[in-house]
């Protein structure tokens, strides 16, 4: 009897794409004057919205064009990489532990057309029974995108685990009553992520462990 | 009942935050701060109620031991560990400011004062939770957590030693408990709160009469 069921985050969790989006970012901003900015300057500022994680690390408010710049950036380096992207080195033996006790599925807050063809690349459709990402317009949170995950998969959201990278993810999950396991894989530092309170850990197998052990 | 998809959103996030390892901070004791909170605060002239239930509901977010090296900065990083959720929960930037005040100041550890309406309802809510039947329940419950005895045997009042209430429990009333009225920062906590301390001094002059022992005259209140 599977009791609980594990929402996975993608970016930063089950793929590791930290170093190539933290390279876009420094290089990007470098174009728009600030050179020097590092990974860990990266995981140090990281926040949503993003135009205030862009202007910490432009060290004053980021212009709409300069924002445009980043984001432009973003879709042009990105996508010719992601294929070449591994998964995090513990991802297949996290999905395979949990898949014993608990349903899986992804939630995403990237385009689902980029999700699905990376699902399909690294062969994991298996293990979810449903994958989701961003398919509308506009910006949805992920705790609205997070609620309607939940109600197409009929789960109680109470029963529920995310494992994810960012204290968006926590604030997502917090109010629907869904726990939340937070890695130190991705893109925010470890004291952002201790500081919600949540458990976090510095591999998918110590969160998958923690969930079954929970 | 208003509010009621609010307080529907912090149950659940505070279930799925709770371990149960503390039953005296469990979230029961938040429903009763924050039912304590807006009691208090709409005697007092009103106060954001959102805020209050809000700050009700996560003021103990990150709640260490009473005897942790890095208590004193609990309720701080409580209000830090609040500020993502009450933003998920669609508060600006105002009431996210009042709320972690409130969630800062409602600790005696922080030694921070309370400002704000909210903020003085949340304090003197969480103190009352200390006195009366409930403070008696929660006193002797921590001091099992911290391994601390019930009375002193031989003295159990302390005619003829000092108080030492990490080592014993009803210590603690002398010490902190039956000071908490004069604590309080609003007069219907304050009313409230010597309504409470009653309940404490008739368990200790009860205790006496079991035990076959003087009740100092401090503790007859």
């Amino acid at each position: 009897m599977k009791n609980n069921h594990v929402i996975w985050d993608w970016n930063g969790t089950l793929l590791d794409d930290f170093a190539i989006t933290a390279q876009i970012t420094a290089d990007a901003l470098a174009e728009l004057g600030r050179p020097g900015v590092t990974p860990e300057m990266v995981r140090e500022h990281y926040r949503r919205p993003l135009s205030e994680y862009f202007s910490a690390l432009l060290g004053r408010t980021a212009r709409p064009d300069e924002l445009r710049h980043l984001g432009e950036a973003y879709e042009r380096n990105y996508d010719p990489a992601m294929h070449g992207l591994p998964l995090a080195i513990d991802a297949l033996d996290a999905l395979s532990t949990l898949a014993e006790r608990a349903n899986q599925s992804l939630l995403s807050m990237a385009p689902h057309g980029q999700i699905e063809q990376l699902i399909e690349h690294h062969g994991l459709g298996s293990h979810f029974t449903l994958v989701q990402g961003f398919t509308g317009t506009g910006h949805p949170t992920k705790r609205e995108s997070l609620e309607r995950h939940c109600e197409t998969l009929d789960v109680n959201p109470r029963a529920c685990w995310l494992i994810g990278d960012t204290v968006d993810d926590f604030a997502a999950a917090a109010p629907l009553g869904v726990r939340t396991a937070l890695v130190t894989t991705g893109m925010q530092g470890r004291d952002a992520l201790l500081a919600t309170g949540a458990p976090v850990f510095d591999s998918l197998a110590d969160a998958a462990g923690h969930i079954l052990n929970a | 009942m208003p509010h009621s998809k609010l307080i529907a959103d912090l149950e659940a996030a505070f279930e799925a935050h709770d371990d149960s390892s503390d039953n005296s901070h469990d979230i029961n004791h938040a429903r009763r701060v924050m039912r304590s909170a807006l009691e208090i605060a709409a005697g007092e002239g009103g106060g954001n109620q959102r805020v209050i239930i809000a700050a009700a509901y996560l003021h103990d977010w990150i709640n260490l031991p009473k005897n942790h090296p890095d208590r004193a900065r609990a309720s701080t990083l409580s209000a830090e560990a609040a500020r993502p959720i009450l933003e998920s929960l669609g508060f600006d930037e105002a009431e996210r400011e009042a709320a972690c005040h409130a969630i800062v100041a409602h600790s005696f550890s922080a030694g921070i004062a309370p400002e704000t309406l909210e903020a003085k309802a949340l304090q003197d809510a969480d103190r009352l939770e200390a006195l009366g039947a409930i403070g008696l329940a929660r006193t002797f419950a921590i001091s099992g957590q911290l391994g601390s005895s019930l009375f002193d045997g031989e003295d159990p009042f302390a005619v003829n030693r000092p108080l030492d209430d990490k080592r014993y429990s009803v210590d603690h009333f002398e010490v902190k408990l039956l000071r908490l009225p004069e604590t309080m920062q609003t007069s219907m906590g304050r009313q409230l709160a010597d309504r409470r301390a009653d309940v404490l001094r008739r368990f200790l002059a009860d205790l006496a009469e079991e035990l076959g022992a003087a009740l100092p005259q401090g503790a007859r209140g």
